[in-house]
């Protein structure tokens, strides 16, 4: 068995006297599309914003390709690979396309003893890779609140795929989104897969996740109840798991 | 690709109903603020003869009959001159708009204008004494370029604009606070200063109040403008009698505002307590008079410290008829608005030259409190 | 780019509102007294201008970055205060100024610090700084103004006459506004500052650090708001202990008027200068014009809230436009 990409071991979280991650396993491979599911409250947003460095654990230990890795912040995380989707939406409405997309990450160039943000080279950028999530960039330069829901949603895989992530972690990625917008984001879900990069796919919509996913995770009050790949159960069963863990 | 775009005819009606209704707006301010500058300076109707003229205004002057609409009926029998037809000038002051003194000294100038059918302005700051907003008005009015300005010198570093208004060509009449040296002033270009000469006005209230206190006593002086020329200057005029008068004092350094004036003089006398030790209070304005706020929760009846002011103000006559202000100097601020005008007028028409005035140091106390109380309600003193 | 395409980007910047207003305000006071516009007022107008223009230029950053700095209007009294009393003691000019600016950054940055590491408000620490500048300032000076007195190369440089309408303090103002506008679109830090704004958790899920942009924001308000009070004080000649008294409430106005919106992420620099340009055109026009000065205030209100409300309009409305 290769070493997995991520291993998330024993991890323990309290937020004051609520014990919301009661000793859970996870681990996420590479080229790998894990979805996890459980009912509100399991604590999925949890253990994945102590994955990608938002909080500490309080008991447990993280491993990344093999190595123990402590984060400190966000940043931290990002620096290995490790990119989130967050539910509420993470852009900055008033800022165009390109500048959310490298919010914080920003491409310069030099002019003379100056850095300046190389703004071509950022449009050229996301022009590319929303070719390759197949979407239309009519609109690069308009603030992102003009932006459909699931071209917001493309923003943000597109700041992912650029910066060579290695896990892609999506937070109830299709909530909000129309049908076809939802397929889109899935379909971009499936390339990133192809190019490489793993994806936990959190939601609560087992029908979205099911069947790009390669292995499901299912969580119940802080505890892992079930941990299966996808050939070996249904949506039916996945269902009971959830309701009665 | 038709729903999303909106077409350039509708964007540019857009734009076009924006920038028309900021026009509309900014008209409809601009006019209105326009005309209410006007409204405040009735405009002039003739009248038949200058023995009318002369005396409705001693009429008016003696104002038997009390009672708001008085100021009206004066406002229409005086306004009709001609004299001063077209002249426009412009008082620059250092008052703050909620200052109640300043009320009067526009008063004189707005019935002095009505009189001799000019028109005038009077600019004030809205912080009192801020002198970057005074600098700015000062130089916005030189701008415009009235036929005459009248200025007060709150700070030395005015003297700057009145030289530059003189070399604009405009002729400049210092009223209510002189330079702490007239030469300087001279010398900027004030013709003439209309005013209370303050040091000697200091001295006299410290002279009158003294009956009050014996000799060798302690004293409190409240500056409620530190570093103003006119708080300075009266200031001195006070210690130079109380040296005279072998007395110590402390100097309370304030501002203004009563709720500053009073928290300070509690704090000074909870550490100076009164009639042991703190014989007589005097300020330099006229909020002294709020001395009675911290006294009497002292337990200090009226008249156990004497207390001497500048200024009539409302406050300073309730306080002068409890008994708690002794005696209260006028400056006769009417005078400060009315004659600059007529100065200028003058000058304007005849070429003639300015004249100092010392518009006064009467003084106020019980004796003659009624009447001047009268004339106070009507705003006029 | 087509026409359209440019009219388009045009019409979408903050300041299209706050232009047509001031065309407008100045087209009326044109119309009434022609004096308005004669090149004596206006360089008048050109010389009061930047020293409040530049604490605003400070100010309008901090609200980018979506928090408040009440207490300029008491730096702006409380560093030529200092400054002042440094040079009655004989320290040489360009020192004492060097010594000032550096106490004004850490105004800024005690500001800063605690406002990102406590949690409260800006407006609340702000608010106690604006009470306490203005305090230790009355309290040293026991309310006397100072003779603020520099070496004349000093005050040649920051008020002096360049060519006839122009004078120091404007190059000064420009040059700060070039540089901050430049600093605030072309840089990887101006993007910080605008996410930091615009979106608090989306900067810092992006991996920005928050209170270092926000504390360095500070640091430059209140620089700038000294910066501004040694210039008005140098053009004067003396250091007022009431100097700048409601100063941060005009410079928030000019900032809110030219665009700048007060929930942070929204915001340039050029309608802030506009905005100032405004509120100083209203309260000098009003003059030129013979109007009671009472109703400056009336006419400021009124203004911040159209330019709000053409502000948004234009937005909504050029927003479908695409």
């Amino acid at each position: 068995m290769p070493t997995p990409l991520v291993e998330m071991i024993n991890i323990h979280k309290w937020f004051g006297r609520v014990h919301a991650l009661k000793g859970v396993d996870f681990s996420v491979n590479n080229r790998e599309i894990v979805g996890l599911v459980g009912d509100n409250g399991a604590g999925k947003s949890t253990l994945i914003k102590i994955l990608s460095g938002l909080y500490p654990p309080d008991k447990g230990k993280i491993l990344f390709e093999g190595r123990e890795v402590h984060f400190k912040s966000p940043k931290d995380a990002m620096r290995l690979g490790i990119e989130t989707v967050y539910q509420d939406l993470m852009v900055v409405p008033y800022l165009n396309v390109y500048r959310n997309v490298f919010l914080g990450r920003e491409l310069e160039k030099k002019i003379g003893p100056l850095k300046v943000l190389d703004i071509i080279r950022m449009k050229t950028e996301v022009k590319r890779l929303f070719g390759e999530l197949h979407l239309e960039v009519a609109s690069i330069d308009s603030p992102v609140e003009t932006l459909s829901g699931g071209q917001r949603q493309a923003v943000v895989i597109a700041r992912a795929m650029y910066f060579k992530t290695r896990l892609l972690i999506l937070d109830e990625p299709t909530n909000n989104l129309s049908i076809k917008e939802a397929k889109r984001v899935l379909e971009m879900v499936k390339s990133l897969k192809q190019a490489g990069i793993s994806c936990i796919f959190i939601t609560h919509n087992l029908h979205h996740v099911y069947p790009i996913a390669d292995r499901i995770v299912v969580l119940n009050r802080g505890v892992k109840v079930a941990d299966l790949p996808k050939a070996e159960t249904t949506i039916e069963e996945i269902e009971r798991l959830i309701i009665s863990g | 690709m038709e729903k999303g775009r909106i077409s350039r005819r509708e964007a540019l009606s857009t734009a076009g109903k924006v920038a028309i209704s900021a026009i509309v707006a900014g008209a409809v301010a601009g006019v209105g603020g326009y005309l209410g500058g006007k409204a405040a300076v009735p405009p002039p109707k003739t009248i038949t003869s200058i023995s009318t003229l002369t005396s409705t205004v001693t009429k008016a002057a003696t104002v038997t009959a009390p009672g708001k609409t008085v100021t009206h009926t004066v406002f229409k029998t005086l306004a009709g001159g001609k004299f001063a037809k077209g002249l426009r000038f412009t008082f620059v002051t250092h008052g703050g708009e909620e200052n109640v003194f300043w009320n009067t000294v526009h008063l004189g100038m707005k019935e002095a204008a009505a009189v001799l059918g000019c028109d005038a302005v009077m600019v004030r700051p809205k912080v009192e004494g801020d002198l970057g907003m005074i600098a700015s008005n000062f130089e916005a009015a030189i701008a415009e370029k009235p036929d005459g300005i009248i200025a007060t010198v709150c700070y030395e570093a005015e003297l700057k604009l009145i030289k530059k208004a003189t070399d604009a060509g405009i002729p400049v009449v210092v009223s209510n606070i002189d330079a702490p040296n007239p030469e300087d002033r001279i010398k900027a270009g004030g013709l003439s200063y209309i005013g209370q000469r303050l040091e000697p006005a200091g001295y006299t209230l410290a002279k009158t109040l003294s009956k009050y206190f014996p000799r060798g006593s302690h004293v409190a002086i409240i500056i409620e403008g530190p570093g103003m020329v006119w708080a300075e200057q009266r200031c001195s005029g006070i210690i130079r009698f109380l040296k005279e008068y072998d007395c110590t004092w402390d100097r309370i350094d304030a501002s203004a505002e009563p709720a500053v004036v009073t928290s300070r003089l509690s704090a000074y006398l909870e550490a100076h307590p009164p009639v042991k030790e703190t014989k007589a209070i005097m300020s330099v304005g006229y909020l002294g008079a709020f001395a009675r706020e911290v006294l009497k929760p002292m337990g200090i009846g009226p008249g156990e410290v004497p207390v001497g002011v500048f200024d009539i103000v409302p406050v300073v006559i309730d306080s002068i008829k409890e008994g708690y202000v002794q005696i209260a100097i006028d400056q006769q601020p009417y005078l400060q608005g009315f004659l600059p005008i007529v100065q200028l007028t003058l000058m304007k028409k005849y070429a003639l030259g300015a004249w100092d005035v010392d518009t006064g140091h009467a003084i106020v106390d019980k004796s003659n409190v009624d009447v001047v109380a009268e004339l106070s309600k009507k705003g006029y003193r | 780019m087509g026409f359209k395409e440019i009219g388009i980007s045009f019409l979408q910047r903050r300041e299209v509102s706050v232009t047509l207003i001031l065309a407008s305000v100045m087209t009326i006071f044109y119309c009434i007294q022609p004096r308005f516009l004669s090149p004596s007022n206006m360089s008048v107008l050109l010389r009061i201008t930047p020293e409040l223009g530049i604490v605003a230029l400070g100010v309008t950053l901090l609200m980018i970055g979506g928090e408040f700095d009440l207490s300029v209007g008491s730096v702006f009294g409380f560093a030529p205060l200092v400054m002042a009393s440094l040079l009655n003691l004989g320290t040489n000019t360009w020192l004492a100024f060097a010594i000032v600016l550096i106490m004004c950054m850490i105004i800024g940055a005690v500001q800063g610090v605690i406002t990102v590491k406590t949690g409260i408000p800006s407006f609340i620490t702000t608010l106690g700084g604006m009470l306490i500048w203005r305090g230790v300032a009355l309290v040293i000076t026991g309310g006397h103004p100072l003779y603020f007195n520099p070496s004349s190369d000093f005050s040649y440089i920051f008020t002096g006459k360049i060519l006839p309408f122009i004078h120091a303090q404007l190059i000064i103002f420009l040059i700060l506004l070039i540089t901050l506008q430049f600093l605030l679109e072309r840089t990887k830090f101006g993007n910080w500052i605008y996410g930091v704004g615009g979106n608090k958790d989306a900067a810092e899920a992006a991996g920005i650090n928050i209170k270092y942009v926000k504390v360095i924001l500070f640091i430059i308000c209140s620089t700038l708001a000294g910066l501004g009070g040694i210039i008005q004080s140098t053009r004067f000649g003396q250091a007022m202990p009431n100097q700048g008294s409601g100063l941060e409430f005009d410079a928030i106005a000019a900032a809110v008027i030219g665009g700048t919106s007060l929930f942070g992420g929204v915001g340039t620099l050029i309608g802030t200068m506009l905005g100032e340009f405004l509120c100083r055109i209203i309260e000098n026009g009003l003059i030129i014009i013979r109007a009671p000065s009472y109703y400056f205030r009336l006419y400021i209100g009124i203004i911040i809230i159209a330019a709000v409300i053409g502000n948004l309009y234009i937005q909504r409305r050029t927003l479908k436009l695409r």
